[in-house]
């Protein structure tokens, strides 16, 4: 028997707080950059496209992708009970990364919205196999049916690569994960996916609380465990597989930014999920910039960043809360 | 004599997978696999003949020992049957005279198009598919882990022409394959006509306009530490992709941002990118570029400038044309 779950709503002055560190975050990004600008002085044609066609949108983007991300790694934590769920776990890395694979590789002069439109399918359809053949089976099967099936799609992506070994460096720049964008088409597109998905799982965050509850409970309180499972990865996978379409594999802020906002606010997803959306949004606008001015006017991937950066700050906030 | 090849291949694999380097005594070539040369096991035939004097077409000059790489090769007849798994390679054969010694070429060497291509990989090489052609001299410009010169130790003499780290590494290769086919007088031509062509490429200056080396979409540069930048060099280009390559690669990934502020005079694009000139245009705010507004975008095939071989100097020859031209420099 479980006491009164503990109050959902986030206190007020908790929010205004996150919603400064959010803006803080976007306006010391904004600032800075290789190109050197300074805005007292006012902007020139160059210095105003490069603010507002290369800066912004790939700020915007860094915070669609890092709350998404952080969102639909919660939701997969919630409805999988288990903690090394991550939004990946059933193949929409693998499947992205065969999809836009096979354009780099076997199509090479394609549109440059063939990657996404490819990365995005292979996302949405391998996650959809994993559903469909491991359903039966409950959660355990779809674990297993996710990575048997990441498995074997790896696999067919390193056959095409090993095959067509000269584009090798642009399909691994694409796997590492950069949030470089130009103008504004592509944050705009990611959008028209991400909000009515996080929208979705945003709503459903008290219902996730109920999966500390098993399956058989929960069907005794009127709740379908599979069909609201279903409907939190289905809205979790649209919204990763935008974002991967989008920016390549990530890695990391899935996993480890919902147990980070587990660990500053407690176990109720009423408030890891939208904590979980402003620190994820803040960590990868902190990383890419970082990524993108450390040793300008050379990059690094974001993904490296994110991964170096975001492992010892996480065993750190383990061990402090 | 295949299977005994093959046979061969085979034991020389197991003999490198145990970790025994011992030399066969009856070895003539010696190719130590690179950094883990046992020099006191190796036994080098002894050097008859000196490659660097006369040659002539075929017979007379072997046997021959060329120096590759710091690997002493030694030939004892020209070779018949050469698999070439570099494209650079395969152009320099044939523009020498030895095309017809050439029995294989890899999948990617195109060039030029009477060249014996095969499915054969340079990139992910089958120790098998190669003992199959029956070659007696085998010509890479990359091998992992030595594989391939493990392999064949002692059986056929391969030969590692790695990508040329400037011109005076061009020019060397072409005169290594010329003493090792036989062709040394066509080779030395050759490679004094590039010489040639190049220095009076070198004659033009372009008064340290700037240039972006772009490698692909995702603004990864060429740099002056790269062999493709360091060509521009001598023609009195600034390369803007320096400042970002502290540590030296050759191909740093540049911000857009940085692009577009620095505002380079002229961009170099491969074809092997896909890239246009319009989609260059097209981006976002690059239409404030110096070499947008001037029309200064080169494309350049990417055949000719990713290999170091005898066509390297024709984009050369571009770029000193590009240098040339009056830039009236807009900004």
């Amino acid at each position: 028997m479980r006491a009164a779950l503990p109050p959902f709503r986030l206190n007020r002055r908790h929010g205004v707080l996150w919603a400064g560190a959010v803006a803080t975050t976007v306006v010391v990004a904004i600032g800075l950059g290789a190109a050197d600008i300074t805005f007292l002085d006012g902007l020139d044609a160059a210095e105003w496209s490069i603010v507002s066609q290369w800066r912004a949108p790939r700020i915007v983007l860094g915070l669609v992708a890092g709350a998404s991300l952080a969102v639909a790694g919660a939701g997969y934590q919630a409805v999988f009970r288990n903690p090394l769920a991550d939004p990946y776990l059933l193949g929409a890395a693998a499947g992205a990364g065969l999809g836009a694979t096979i354009i780099f590789v076997l199509a090479p002069d394609a549109t440059p919205w063939a990657v996404p439109g490819f990365a995005f399918a292979g996302a949405i359809l391998a996650v959809a196999i994993a559903a469909v053949v491991g359903q039966r089976r409950g959660t355990l099967g779809l674990i297993l049916a996710g990575i048997a099936i990441s498995a074997f799609i790896s696999a067919l992506q390193t056959f095409l690569l090993v095959t067509n070994s000269p584009r090798i460096a642009e399909v691994y720049s694409w796997l590492i994960g950069r949030l470089s964008t130009a103008g504004w088409v592509e944050p705009l597109t990611v959008l028209v996916y991400v909000v009515p998905a996080v929208g979705l799982l945003v709503a459903m965050r008290r219902r996730l609380d109920l999966f500390h509850l098993d399956d058989a409970e929960l069907h005794s309180l009127g709740i379908d465990p599979d069909r609201t499972r279903l409907l939190v990865l289905g809205a979790a996978t649209l919204a990763t597989a935008a974002v991967v379409a989008a920016v390549g594999l990530i890695a990391f802020v899935g996993l480890i930014i919902p147990h980070a906002s587990r660990r500053l606010v407690g176990g109720s997803y009423g408030r890891i999920v939208p904590i979980s959306a402003a620190m994820g949004a803040i960590f990868l606008v902190a990383a890419d910039t970082f990524a993108r001015t450390a040793f300008a006017p050379a990059e690094l991937p974001v993904g490296v960043v994110t991964a170096l950066a975001g492992a010892p700050a996480f065993i750190y906030l383990l061990n402090k809360t | 004599m295949n299977r005994r090849l093959t046979w061969l291949v085979a034991l020389s694999l197991l003999g490198s997978a145990c970790g025994s380097a011992a030399a066969d005594p009856t070895t003539t070539i010696t190719q130590p696999p690179q950094e883990t040369a046992a020099s006191p096991t190796t036994t080098i035939a002894p050097i008859t003949t000196s490659s660097t004097t006369t040659a002539a077409p075929e017979a007379a000059a072997f046997p021959v020992s060329v120096t590759v790489g710091g690997s002493e090769v030694t030939l004892e007849a020209a070779p018949t049957r050469i698999i070439s798994l570099s494209p650079t390679a395969t152009e320099t054969l044939f523009a020498i005279g030895a095309g017809d010694q050439v029995v294989a070429v890899d999948e990617y060497s195109n060039y030029p198009e009477n060249a014996p291509i095969t499915n054969l990989s340079g990139y992910t090489p089958n120790i098998e598919a190669l003992a199959s052609f029956n070659p007696d001299l085998i010509i890479v410009a990359f091998d992992p882990e030595g594989m391939i010169g493990a392999a064949f130790s002692g059986e056929v003499p391969v030969v590692s022409q790695f990508p040329a780290t400037g011109r005076d590494d061009l020019l060397a290769q072409i005169e290594q394959l010329g003493a090792l086919t036989g062709h040394l007088d066509e080779a030395v031509a050759l490679a004094s006509d590039i010489a040639a062509r190049w220095d009076l490429a070198d004659e033009a200056d372009a008064g340290g306009a700037s240039v972006y080396i772009e490698i692909d979409p995702t603004f990864y540069a060429a740099s002056s530490n790269s062999f493709v930048g360091a060509a521009l060099g001598g023609l009195g280009f600034t390369n803007i992709a320096d400042a970002a390559d502290g540590g030296g690669g050759g191909f740093p990934q540049l911000s857009a941002e940085a692009i577009i502020q620095s505002s380079p005079d002229v961009i170099i694009v491969g074809t092997d990118t896909g890239t246009t000139a319009a989609d260059i245009a097209a981006r976002p705010g690059w239409d404030t570029i110096s070499a947008v507004i001037n029309d200064q975008i080169i494309v350049i095939p990417s055949d000719i400038s990713s290999r170091w071989g005898p066509r390297f100097v024709e984009y050369v020859e571009a770029m000193a044309a590009v240098a040339n031209r009056p830039v009236t420099v807009n900004r």
